[in-house]
């Protein structure tokens, strides 16, 4: 898993990108920035209460981007896992279809599969 | 020029950053670095986001001479005056540039290693500057007096002042805001809101330095609680075993009518059945005829307290005036930790419904959009349609 998030820290525009598998622990993480992984577990588990709550009033979503100006995190969650990745880049769907098309094989490799985009976005 | 770093006696509690704009040196020399036993080894490619850092809390920060955006002697300069204790390293590609270096308050300046051998000679360096010093006592000689937070909070609150509260203990600090003589919000890097408060109160047994300062911009609110429950649930997470206890109320949020739920699943239990055939009650408001909204199936505002300002179609108003106040707050804690300002705007994709928040420091915009009949597009035009009419 380490080897995946160097790769992932390669990706254009990636500030930082964390793993969590259910419950709570961190499978992998990595940062171009200085975030700690304990950070980025908080923002993690606290986007999963969105999808909690957007759960809670069935409207289920599992897929999600937040913009802070130029920035923006984009989040994940299926098969027992919750991806985020925080990226220095205004971002459309393209460009978050574009993520997981790096992000996923890379998290294939390691036997972390989410659900088709096209059944996400 | 030398001086003892902070946590220098034992070096598994110690950070360092990395600073440069080549991101194959710095995760080389966060690889050698941690042979030195660090806590943890921070990489940052971005100066401009490194100004935003509290140097002092780290041990030792390597900063390069050129960065992408900005000089590092000018940062090195500006973090040295913030982080007297911190042990600064200078990594340059030419010797001319030590003398500058030195002046500008850095510990050591090493050209930058080549390959891994220079790596690994240039981190014994680096080593021998993180030797316990004998003088390391004399690093807390300039601390201000400590303080009781709780009773700076009481009398804060008492005289119904709106004040910023910043705390400080060792390399930790927070902000606890005072409005009105509530106690409104509370943040410290990676986390805000009540469970930020309990943290802060409770740093070194409540005796910290505190400055307090005039209010100038108001954050969105996160605490709702009166500050004597606050500062009682203080005391008792103070007292449960283990350190990362938590209260039992951390996800305490209000509703605009003053009711308290602790999640939404509790709040949507709290709601009374419907008896048959009765329809809930739907958002007295008319639908706007603007172009932007054709395409919605729902949506409402809502402002900074949680109260719901307008809207259409949005069954149950208090519900979708929690709901959204529910998320404005999540990702207020998301920014929190993130360092950086509220949130503008948020698409949550579901195989039903797509949903688009749209935020300013006035309140916040919330549709529903069914899947399989938009486009991104369509979600563009009611973003626009947000911010031309103001949030």
């Amino acid at each position: 898993m380490k080897e995946a998030f160097e790769e992932i820290a390669r990706l254009p525009g990636m500030i930082a990108a964390v793993l969590i598998r259910e419950p709570d622990e961190v499978a992998g993480w990595c940062a171009n920035s200085a975030i700690s992984p304990e950070n980025l577990r908080f923002i993690a588990e606290t986007c999963r209460s969105i999808f909690s709550a957007t759960a809670d009033e069935e409207r289920p979503s599992n897929l999600a981007a937040v913009a802070f100006g130029e920035r923006t995190v984009v989040i994940r969650e299926g098969g027992g896992y919750l991806f985020l990745a925080y990226l220095d880049s205004p971002t459309d769907e393209a460009v978050v279809l574009w993520l997981f098309e790096q992000v996923d094989p890379i998290l294939a490799l390691e036997g972390v599969f989410f659900e088709p985009m096209e059944e996400q976005a | 020029m030398l001086r003892p770093a902070p946590h220098a006696t034992d070096p598994t509690m110690s950070q360092a950053l990395v600073l440069t704009s080549h991101l194959d040196y710095a995760q080389a020399m966060r690889e050698e670095l941690a042979s030195l036993g660090l806590a943890r080894v921070d990489v940052e490619l971005d100066a401009l986001r490194a100004v935003q850092l509290r140097p002092q809390a780290y041990a030792l920060i390597l900063i390069d001479t050129v960065l992408e955006a900005m000089d590092g002697l000018q940062l090195l300069l500006l973090f040295r005056q913030q982080a007297p204790a911190t042990i600064f390293v200078m990594i340059g590609d030419e010797s001319l540039a030590r003398t500058s270096a030195i002046k500008n308050g850095a510990d050591l300046f090493l050209e930058r290693p080549r390959d891994a051998a220079g790596r690994k000679l240039a981190v014994e360096k680096i080593g021998a500057l993180l030797e316990p010093a004998e003088e390391s006592a004399a690093a807390g000689a300039e601390a201000a007096p400590l303080v009781a937070i709780a009773d700076q909070i009481e009398t804060g609150c008492l005289s119904g002042d709106s004040v910023l509260l910043q705390v400080h203990h060792e390399k930790e600090s927070g902000d606890i805001f005072i409005h009105n003589g509530n106690v409104f919000h509370a943040q410290y890097p990676g986390r805000s809101g009540t469970a930020a408060f309990y943290d802060i109160v409770n740093w070194n047994g409540g005796l910290l330095e505190v400055r307090s300062m005039k209010i100038h911009h108001l954050p969105p609110r996160t605490i709702e609680m009166p500050y004597r429950d606050l500062l009682r649930q203080a005391a008792a997470t103070d007292t449960l075993p283990g350190g990362d206890a938590q209260p039992p109320d951390e996800a305490y949020v209000s509703l605009a009518g003053g009711t308290t739920v602790d999640s939404v699943s509790d709040f949507l239990n709290e709601a009374p059945p419907l008896a048959a055939g009765e329809q809930p009650s739907i958002i007295p408001f008319p639908r706007p005829e603007d172009a932007a909204l054709l395409n919605v199936h729902a949506h409402w505002k809502v402002d900074l307290t949680g109260a719901l300002v307008e809207g259409a179609k949005g069954y149950d108003p208090d519900h979708c005036a929690f709901i959204t106040s529910f998320i404005y707050r999540k990702l207020a804690d998301v920014a929190v930790a993130l360092e950086l300002d509220y949130f503008e705007r948020i698409t949550l994709w579901g195989q039903e419904f797509q949903q688009v928040l749209v935020a300013d420091n006035l309140g916040v915009r919330h549709a529903l959009f069914e899947s399989a009949r938009t486009t991104e597009t369509q979600r563009n035009e009611y973003v626009k349609w947000c911010r031309e009419r103001g949030v």
